[in-house]
């Protein structure tokens, strides 16, 4: 039964398509909010597999909404296991956040470290706002939040930033 | 120090950023693999993490019903407006991809143990009572709480807010919320500056206010139950770092009901022990905002 119906998932020319339009986009998705490489490749495939076994791409054919809510899932099960590693550090030995080795520091690199540095829910929003374009309505929904809230921590957020951002 | 004006070169520049680092990853896609692990995992099975065993719904079943109807009957004053004697069910599945399997909540038992004759004994703490009918001018209603009504329109002086600029405040302000006697409060969107609108209601520490039923703050669970019934949706919380289900992120554990466009949430004191669980706040809002919202956090 539970092989049939990945089966019939899997068989669909549609769904395979999908999963070699979207997994790029995904992986980079889990890579801006977790910082780690590795992290976020196996991530660009475990949201797939979950949608698969979930049946959700039965339910949604475009799999947009599904697949870009767990892979912010995903990101924060992550974060999560390495503050807990973080706190207990031979909880998970040899695991850490991937940091790219700066050479010259231009632009693009001095922004996008202090989005890292943000707490994960406002880069949450940071991303998809600006990565995704998303509207803070349509984020709102992803995340199950109040629009004024998003707005509200998307507010900070440009306060946060603006910081580097004038430092220039 | 002044606040960084965000602009459209701002954006531009944090877009740069995000697409300069995400196309530095070129993942290998690796279809068979997904479809292998698939169906080696299978549907319905549980995330790795367990978050969905962490956050437990519980619908209420007709079992719950009868045995909180033969506990005793509320009190109830029809009120004109949309009262809470008309609540319906919320129903979270619209935004959820997973499944909320009805189970019956375990009915507290509402009888305290009788004091033994002669023993020494303290008087109870006496607190909120639990029904009472609502007074002229306090009654929690589907359209607000008070005088205060979802969709009412303010004056943009009338709104405080944290974070100018954020579309989100608050109304009134926190002096009146110290006084002994505090107001309802109210959510605000200010997303038009010119023309503040209350999206939510909230009412705390003051449990003057109450629904035709009787329901405010003080009320236990089992009353929630009694007159609510299957229309009353019990959600743990969960949190801020827990996996959204499509619903708010909550701190606090809570009861609502729904009529229509708008529902009614009740805070509960907890459910570790559901007997003593009892409402500590409440509000009122769009039905697709029901449960412990943040504010403007």
């Amino acid at each position: 039964m539970r092989e049939d119906h990945v089966g019939d998932a899997a068989a669909d020319p549609g769904v395979a398509d999908l999963y070699r339009s979207d997994h790029t986009r995904i992986t980079r998705l889990a890579y801006l909010l977790s910082g780690d490489r590795s992290f976020a490749e196996e991530a660009g495939q475990e949201a797939f597999v979950r949608l698969l076994s979930s049946q959700a791409v039965v339910r949604e054919p475009s799999g947009y909404l599904g697949r870009t809510t767990v892979t912010v899932n995903l990101c924060r099960d992550h974060g999560r296991r390495l503050a807990t590693a973080a706190a207990h550090p031979t909880a998970l030995p040899g695991h850490g956040p991937h940091v790219d080795v700066p050479g010259q520091l231009d632009d693009a690199d001095v922004v996008m470290q202090a989005i890292r540095q943000l707490p994960l829910p406002s880069r949450e929003i940071v991303v998809l706002r600006y990565w995704m374009d998303l509207p803070t309505g349509e984020i709102a929904r992803l995340l199950g939040r109040r629009p004024g809230t998003v707005r509200s921590i998307l507010h900070r957020a440009h306060a946060a930033l603006g910081e580097v951002l004038d430092r220039d | 120090m002044t606040e960084h004006e965000w602009t459209d070169e701002s954006a531009a520049r944090v877009r740069s950023a995000l697409e300069a680092t995400a196309s530095t990853l070129h993942p290998v896609p690796e279809w068979d693999e997904v479809v292998r692990r698939a169906a080696a995992t299978g549907p319905g099975s549980e995330p790795s993490d367990g978050s969905a065993a962490r956050r437990p719904r519980r619908w209420l079943g007709a079992a719950a019903v009868l045995a909180g109807a033969a506990a005793g009957t509320a009190t109830v004053v029809r009120l004109s407006g949309r009262d809470d004697v008309v609540a319906t069910r919320i129903d979270s599945s619209t935004t959820t991809p997973t499944t909320a399997v009805p189970t019956t909540m375990v009915t507290p038992t509402t009888a305290l143990p009788p004091t033994s004759e002669g023993a020494a004994t303290e008087p109870p703490p006496v607190g909120p009572p639990d029904l009472e009918p609502p007074a002229a001018g306090r009654e929690i209603t589907f359209d607000g709480i008070g005088d205060v009504r979802v969709g009412q329109t303010l004056e943009p002086e009338q709104v405080t807010t944290d974070f100018p600029g954020s579309g989100c405040g608050y109304w009134p302000d926190g002096e009146m919320l110290r006084s002994a006697d505090p107001p309802p409060t109210a959510l605000v969107d200010s997303t038009d500056p010119a023309r503040p609108t209350v999206s939510a209601v909230h009412l705390r520490n003051n449990p003057s206010y109450r629904t035709a039923s009787g329901v405010g703050i003080g009320t236990s669970l089992a009353s929630l139950e009694r007159i609510y019934g299957d229309r009353l949706v019990i959600d743990a919380a969960d949190g801020w770092e827990q996996p959204t289900d499509g619903l708010l992120a909550r701190y606090q554990p809570v009861a609502a009901v729904r009529d229509g466009d708008r529902a009614i949430t009740y805070t509960l004191s907890g459910l570790e022990d559901p007997s003593s669980a009892t409402v500590q706040a409440v509000k009122v809002s769009d039905a697709a905002y029901w449960g412990d919202d943040e504010g403007c956090a």
